[in-house]
């Protein structure tokens, strides 16, 4: 019923691409098939209402299950190769199911949450009749949040149609962005090409391949495109679009992948697993002013933090306290700076480094290291010491190798003019690679 | 290691980091480090502390000098060259 309106556009566009998935290609009628046999497996399986994990990553099958699930009103939780701790996120979610797609018959097992009393907040859209979905959050620092939303909301806004540019599926699986790319595409009768490895040479090698019009992606894995020289090996000249988002871009690396690709538009992107993904305007391609909001989303902003409230936004938490206030109003923890209707996402309240007292935000500093030379990646966090509560701390990987006494020297000779002293890095570590989690966002900690 | 050697990290690392700062001058042992009339500031003490122990965990050599009982003196070890190197003395005796 929810997805009626989805399924209808596939039927009036049978022929066209959906997926190219490895060296196949699905066309719309294709993945109704699919969507068929899924149904199969659960009408067989599963008891509609229910609490179902997928473990998979971007597939046709996956797809259609994760279509099939809805439209029998379950509640979604997508799992994706990235997560480690699944049986943790299991035990939140209470499932009822786990749908294995690892192998080659969907294996569909119950669960040992099966019989146990749900959490209130699952129990009362399980009443309503709704499906749903469990997302769990990927801070940089910090425990996940398992956010469950009521899908009828939600998928609200893939009903109007829109442009649909061919589309890399580079968010994960179980990611808020992953999500939206996927009904956005497939709503629109687009064509999702889903990545088997996400590193700068396979996602190029793809784009050339398949003629991909627009890569969804995050600040940390363009800098890794730039690094790695892999732009001027392959022709990318279909790519249209590049849009990034779920951490803060550096000034720096925005500028590079801009040269680098003087024909793409550059879009921020801005969303939250809590609330959704609102929409947004970069106010140049180089630029780090946005616009957000779009239908469903209003906001404000009080000392500098950005405030959200979305009509598609999460029921709660399922092992965290609600964190709307009583108008329903989401503190986004998000600083922004403000120049009449634009914004400027300067990084999360809980990455500030509080150095005696004085704030900084890691973004600020990592902008400035990024553009030192020998420098290819830089990720600022907080260490504690007993003379400042914490100090800014920086891990650098190098172009060149270098002793840490020069690199430290350079370092502060550089930022002496660029930053505060409390805000250039009293501790250095060089490491092969900063650390960039699996969802290509950089670690913190 | 002696105390000579020790005053002469000392003094090497501090003046490399003044002069980062475009801030060298010459540096003695009665060279006022860290109070009135010092030649650093709060966060210079926090990087040389830092760069210190770094450069002396490079020659195996494992000292703390933000300890219990380093904060908690009543002279301050980081009021000069000498005091300091006097106190990473005791430490690794």
């Amino acid at each position: 019923m929810n997805l009626d309106f989805m399924l209808e556009r596939f039927q009036s566009n049978l022929d066209m691409l959906a997926i190219i998935s490895e060296d196949s290609s699905f066309t719309y009628a294709t993945l109704l098939r699919e969507i068929s046999k899924a149904n199969a497996h659960i009408s067989d399986n599963v008891i509609p209402g229910s609490i179902v994990a997928i473990k998979a990553d971007f597939s046709v099958e996956s797809i259609s299950f994760m279509i099939g699930l809805i439209q029998r009103d379950c509640i979604l939780v997508p799992i994706s190769h990235a997560v480690t701790n699944i049986d943790e996120f299991y035990q939140i979610a209470q499932i009822d199911y786990e749908i294995d797609l690892a192998e080659n018959t969907p294996k569909i097992l119950k669960a040992k949450y099966f019989d146990e009393t749900k959490h209130n907040l699952l129990s009362k859209i399980k009443d309503t009749g709704n499906p749903g979905l469990i997302l769990f959050s990927s801070g940089s620092t910090g425990k996940s949040k398992a956010a469950l939303h009521d899908l009828v909301p939600m998928l609200e806004k893939y009903k109007l149609q829109r442009d649909s540019l061919r589309t890399i599926s580079f968010l994960l699986f179980d990611h808020i962005g992953g999500f939206n790319t996927l009904f956005h595409v497939l709503s629109n009768s687009g064509t999702i090409v889903i990545p088997q490895v996400r590193t700068p040479e396979a996602i190029c090698s793809l784009i050339e391949e398949h003629r991909v019009e627009l890569l969804p992606t995050t600040p940390s894995f363009l800098n890794l495109m730039i690094i790695s020289g892999v732009i001027q090996k392959y022709d990318l000249s279909s790519l249209k679009l590049i849009t990034y988002g779920t951490e803060a871009m550096s000034e720096s690396v925005l500028k590079r992948i801009n040269q680098a690709l003087p024909n793409v538009r550059f879009k921020q992107t801005y969303g939250l697993s809590e609330l959704g993904i609102m929409r947004s305007k970069s106010k140049s391609d180089d630029s780090l002013w946005i616009k957000v909001g779009g239908e469903g989303f209003e906001t404000k902003i009080i000392d500098d933090i950005l405030f959200i409230k979305a009509k598609s936004a999460m029921l709660g938490y399922l092992n965290a306290d609600s964190p709307f206030d009583s108008e329903g109003w989401f503190n986004t923890q998000d600083k922004v700076e403000i120049d009449g209707e634009w914004i400027k996402i300067l990084g999360r309240v809980t990455d500030i480094i509080n150095v005696g007292g004085q704030k900084v935000y890691p973004a600020e500093v990592e902008a400035v290291l990024q553009q030192m030379e020998n420098v290819a990646d830089v990720a600022v966090f907080s260490k504690t010491n007993p003379f400042m509560g914490s100090i800014v701390a920086a891990r650098v990987s190098l172009i060149e190798d270098e002793s840490l006494n020069d690199l430290k020297r350079r370092i502060r000779e550089f930022c002496k003019n660029r930053l505060e002293s409390y805000k250039i890095p009293a501790f250095v570590e060089i490491v092969d690679g900063v650390g960039i989690s699996e969802r290509f966002k950089k670690v913190r900690i | 290691m002696t105390i000579n050697e020790i005053t002469k990290s000392i003094i090497s690392i501090v003046s490399e980091y003044l002069e980062s700062q475009g801030t060298g001058s010459d540096i003695d042992v009665k060279t006022v480090l860290f109070g009135k009339n010092a030649v650093l500031d709060s966060m210079g003490l926090v990087n040389i502390v830092i760069d210190l122990e770094s450069h002396f965990l490079d020659n195996d050599i494992e000292i703390s000098l933000t300890s219990e009982s380093a904060m908690s003196r009543k002279q301050s070890p980081f009021r000069t060259i000498a005091t300091l190197a006097e106190f990473i003395n005791e430490q690794i005796k």
